[in-house]
């Protein structure tokens, strides 16, 4: 137990000040920018770590809380360093001739996709150009001819045998419109039937026999015609080829010889080039569609687009080439962030599109997503609007775990639609993907999906401060000019930068943190150089910054301001003056989004004989948190062991928050309880000219509590409606004074001594400032100096305890009786 | 066009319904445009296959079936009348989408008569190399009958005239050669072609001599053309040079150097361009 008298704090200690001498620059303008991960070592090496990690799973996740820089910052860091990497190569969907449904992928050089695009555009007509003057040659012109008169010659030598075994007797094949007749003739004229009938019996039937034996010949012939016209379609289908590759085998043979340590590329050339000699005639179709009859035309499958739909020419459209990804601008490695991560945007789609009342589609219309983008690069995303896209997040994984992207619908993936579409082939992946998300959702995800740590091994955790220690206040500094610089503001003096500096730590809650919630920051800074621009100023000075600061609360403080009012006023009844028994002035802090304020509340103790509990009114409504309860019963613990040791602890005490309608959580009162409480059993007033925070434990040490600054400033404020007298102050823990960081005002009241603050380390400190009274040390039979407040506590319970004896011994032979 | 000494007006095309017809078509369309002709259309109910239709052990055997089958003759004449249909609507597309006057006549008779007769009214006949007969020889009965006695203007192809090929004409200065070397003009200044001009002449000087003269008449035309020339031309060695010069219409002038009759037959047979006829 501390024995030495606690002296109000010296105004320096409430606020540790960033001297603007301490900074050797002018302005912001004269710094240079600084890394973005000032106070933030563990993040920056996780990043350097997971990012130069080359094995599969080693992805990150960016953990920190939602405004703290770190999406900018690991833009920026990406940048910086993708723009020293490699560029990845460009990718190409192209045609797959032997399964459609199936586009087949090639990689290029980055730049050299549209090159190969416009290429094989190119090839197309100069093949066509080939082709024509191949078609329309004479060579192949007279070949064809020749294969018509050989089909023809074939068939005439066949009917002319006919023929002439016919003339020999008397008969002629003739032809009908729907085949062959034989037919009695005399001078080139079929005989007439009065004519015929005249003939000689044995002539007629010599005729009609002939006529029988020669419609057998004329059978036979007609079985061959179909053969004869097959092996003659075969052979202009020949020649085609052969003409076709005779005109294209030259262009081909020099763009090969352009890609010729592409080996994907020359199969794709190849596979392209039979396929050119087996639909040459496609070639043409844009001219008219004439010159390749139907059954010539390449076989659709059923949901892939027709060729000629959407007006492009069926060659352009089979052989063109889809250049999904061009980095003909890219520099570097590519940084993508993708900003709506759908199931289609992280991994592509195929586009379809109305043709006659049905859905069709190619290869022309497969779509690149942000992966394929970012491929041989970095690609950023933030891990909450990623769940919150339907089935994104198991697309991710899949390509992650897989190594590859591989285009399908949702339908595809869960095999809920089973129609025929494309498959393109899935294209190789590697890349590193970098989660943006809040702690919370990192451990929540890492609890739920076993696949996550599995992916995402390297957690680059930022910090939320800093030390403020007098290099990094300098580092700070920087960090200032570069946000100042990044947003285009005017520059900060030294004196801005200085105040913005305590403005960090105020926010931390720690004099000796600087905030890195980035954003924040920025804000501050925005709206102080929108202060200084109002007022004509060309460098930012303190006083604008401090001018945002204070109207960034008059923004948000009307809340505060009326209940200050309704303490001043006595609707809140709060007192600042005398001393009540059982009555202590308690703090507490209200937070209404970004803006918290102290609050003082009125806690009260009453006590009765009873059984050693204590009850707190606010856990039996249900108004009070746990930690509030837990603070509640660990008095119990304290009044126990240091005034009971000798006898029970008879008493039942009652404890509460006056006028608080809504619920009380937290241990930061605990101690203020104990002070009322020792007051109701010693009774023993209490100055309500103070107020207290701080927890308790059962030594009675008081312990450090949080928004210390908020609720010295919410007890000024209600003293000061009410005129300071110079008595009033506030106890808070010696823990918390390293915390302070208090407003100008209060400091100032300090030094004129019309307030003052004091740092207790136990109970017994903090009763001897709120009574007058000095504590009292326990002799070696643990009995308290007569005049103590200790002795009052413990007087007063053991006659509680012989009452409660009395009690029960009366009670009880009235039972008996 | 107008200028054409002998002005084309009326173009008869005999139709048969084989597919050198539609070849025979479209090339009567480009010349009535040529020309600002007329077009008639002539098809032939073969007489010869209606009497056949009444002899009773013929059977026909189709095509597709190959099985032999009795031969009605209400269905022979039905299926007469639909080919004539048919052409009737092919030539009525054709000529109506150029704005072209035309008629189709349907006789009954000897293919070879029939055609005869109806092309002494015309200007120009075009017909197809090879008929609907099988195993006809290259040049068909009709054909035949029509390049020995048909005079006037007789177009023959078996295919589509190919336009990118330089139209060839004969010219060995007669009053026929004359008028095939401003048949040819005007063709080949319709259609933006070129022209080779083959001279037929006994020596040098008469060669040049030629050349001048045709040089001379295409000049009025504004047309210009290649020249070759050739001597004492046997009719074997005539065809291959005209084989030699691309697959083009030849524009060819009757009388002289052998064809006429037989050797002129030969000659159409010998050379596969088309040919119009300039007796």
């Amino acid at each position: 137990m501390d024995k030495m008298a606690v002296n109000p704090l010296h105004p320096e200690q409430l606020r540790v000040r960033c001297a603007p001498e301490s900074f050797t620059f002018e302005n912001t303008g004269d710094l240079e920018d600084l890394d973005d991960f000032v106070g933030q070592p563990r993040a920056r090496a996780a990043l350097d770590f997971g990012l130069d990690m080359p094995r599969d799973g080693y992805h990150l996740f960016a953990m920190g809380e939602s405004g703290s820089g770190r999406h900018p910052a690991i833009l920026r860091f990406l940048e910086k360093k993708a723009a020293r990497e490699t560029i990845p190569d460009d990718i190409c969907y192209v045609n797959n001739f032997e399964k459609q449904h199936r586009p087949g992928v090639l990689s290029l050089p980055a730049g050299s996709g549209k090159d190969f695009a416009r290429r094989i555009e190119n090839l197309i007509e100069d093949m066509r150009n080939a082709l024509r003057a191949a078609f329309e040659s004479e060579d192949f012109q007279n070949r064809r001819q020749s294969l018509d008169q050989e089909l023809q010659e074939k068939q005439r030598r066949a009917f002319e045998q006919l023929q002439e075994m016919a003339h020999r007797k008397n008969l002629e094949p003739l032809r009908t419109p729907a085949g062959l007749v034989i037919a009695p003739v005399r001078d080139g004229e079929v005989i007439p039937p009065d004519e015929l009938e005249k003939l000689p019996e044995d002539e007629r039937a010599a005729l009609k026999e002939s006529a029988a034996e020669l419609q057998i010949e004329a059978q036979k012939l007609f079985q061959k015609l179909p053969q004869w016209q097959r092996e003659i379609r075969e052979k202009q289908k020949d020649l085609v080829h052969e003409a076709t590759r005779y005109a294209v085998g030259p262009l081909f043979d020099a763009l090969r010889r352009e890609y010729e340590g592409n080996q994907p590329v020359n199969d794709y050339l190849g596979s392209m080039e039979t396929d050119v000699i087996d639909h040459a005639f496609m070639l043409f179709q844009a001219e008219g569609g004439q010159g390749q009859p139907r059954e010539q035309k390449a076989p659709q499958l059923p949901g892939l687009s027709d060729p000629e739909a959407g007006g492009a020419s069926p060659a352009l459209r089979r052989y063109r080439v889809n250049v999904l990804v061009d980095n003909s601008d890219t520099r570097g490695a590519p940084v993508v962030y993708e900003d709506n991560p759908t199931l289609q945007n992280l991994l592509g789609r195929v586009e379809h599109q109305a043709h006659m009342g049905a859905l069709v589609t190619d290869f022309h219309m497969i779509r690149a997503g942000s992966l394929h983008r970012a491929n041989g690069g970095y690609l950023v995303i933030h891990v909450r609007k990623i769940l919150q896209q339907p089935f994104a997040w198991e697309g991710l994984k899949r390509a992650l775990r897989s190594g590859r992207i591989k285009i399908e619908s949702p339908g595809q993936m869960f095999n809920i639609i089973s129609t025929v579409s494309l498959e393109p082939q899935p294209v190789s992946l590697k890349l590193k993907v970098i989660l943006i998300g809040s702690p919370w959702l990192y451990f929540m995800i890492g609890y739920h999906d076993p696949e996550f740590r599995q992916l995402f091994k390297v957690n680059v955790d930022f910090a939320q401060q800093m030390d403020r220690s007098e290099d990094n206040q300098k580092a700070y500094s920087r960090v200032i000019a570069g946000l100042v610089s990044q947003k285009a503001l005017i520059p900060f003096g030294r004196d801005a930068v200085a105040r913005t500096i305590e403005e960090s730590a105020r926010i931390t809650g720690d004099s000796r943190k600087l905030s890195l919630h980035m954003e924040h920051l920025a804000d501050l800074l925005r709206e102080s150089d929108y202060w200084a621009r109002r007022n004509g100023h060309r460098v930012v000075r303190a006083e604008d910054v401090q001018k945002a600061v204070d109207q960034r609360i008059f923004r948000s403080d009307r809340m505060r301001e009326m209940m200050q009012e309704q303490i001043e006023r006595n609707i809140l009844l709060i007192d600042t003056e005398g001393a009540r028994v059982g009555q202590v002035n308690g703090l507490s802090v209200m937070q209404l989004g970004d803006f918290g304020f102290g609050r003082p509340s009125r806690i009260t103790a009453r006590i009765r004989l009873g059984k050693g509990d204590v009850v707190d009114i606010e856990r039996e409504v249900a108004m009070g948190g746990p930690i509030h309860s837990k603070g509640v019963m660990i008095l119990a613990g304290f009044l126990g062991e240091r005034y009971a040791r000798q006898h029970p602890l008879s008493l039942s005490a009652s404890l509460v928050f006056e006028q608080s309608y809504s619920g009380v959580e937290g241990d930061s009162a605990s101690s203020a309880e104990l002070y009322a409480l020792l007051s109701a059993i010693a009774a023993i007033p209490i100055s309500q000219s103070m107020a207290v925070t701080g927890s308790v434990n059962q030594h009675g040490q008081v312990q450090p509590i949080g928004g210390v600054n908020e609720k010295i400033e919410g007890f000024f404020d209600a003293c000061s409606k009410r005129g300071l007298t110079g008595d009033q102050g506030v106890l808070i823990p010696v823990g918390n004074v390293q915390h302070l960081m208090l407003r100008a005002d209060v400091i100032d009241a300090v030094e004129r001594k019309a307030f003052a603050i004091y740092a207790v380390a136990t109970i017994d400190q903090g009763i001897e400032l709120l009574t007058g009274l000095t504590a009292g040390e326990p002799d070696d039979d643990g009995r308290y100096p007569e005049g103590s407040v200790n002795a009052a506590v413990q007087g007063a319970l053991v006659q509680m305890a012989r009452r409660r004896k009395a009690y029960a011994v009366t009670n009880a032979e009235s039972e008996n009786e | 066009m107008s200028e054409l000494r002998s002005p084309i007006r009326r173009i008869l095309v005999a139709l048969d319904d084989s597919p050198s017809s539609l070849f025979a078509i479209r090339t009567a369309i480009d010349l009535a445009l040529c020309f600002r002709a007329q077009i008639v259309g002539l098809f032939v109910e073969d007489i010869n296959l209606l009497r056949m239709a009444h002899l009773p052990f013929v059977r026909e055997i189709g095509l597709f079936s190959i099985a032999p089958r009795p031969v009605d003759i209400d269905d022979l004449e039905r299926q007469l009348r639909s080919q004539a249909e048919r052409i009737r609507r092919v030539l009525a597309a054709a000529a109506e989408a150029h704005g072209i006057a035309w008629e189709l006549l349907v006789k009954r008779g000897a293919v070879a008569l029939e055609v005869m007769t109806a092309g002494a009214d015309a200007d120009l006949m075009v017909l197809g190399r090879v008929g609907r007969s099988y195993g006809q020889r290259p040049l068909g009965t009709t054909m035949r009958s029509i390049l020995l006695q048909r005079p006037g203007l007789t177009f023959v192809l078996s295919a589509e005239v190919p336009k990118a090929a330089p139209v060839i004409v004969l010219y060995d200065g007669s009053e026929g050669a004359n008028q095939a070397l401003e048949i040819a003009a005007t063709l080949v200044a319709s259609d933006d072609g070129r022209l080779s001009v083959v001279l037929i002449a006994e020596s040098r000087e008469a060669s040049q001599t030629l050349h001048e003269d045709a040089s001379r008449r295409l000049a009025t035309r504004g047309v210009n053309a290649d020249y070759r020339a050739v001597r004492h031309p046997s009719l074997e060695g005539l065809a291959w040079w005209i084989r030699t010069l691309g697959s083009g219409l030849l524009v060819l002038p009757c009388g002289g150097h052998g064809l006429q009759g037989e050797g002129l037959c030969g000659l159409v047979e010998a050379v596969p361009n088309p040919i119009l006829l300039v007796k």
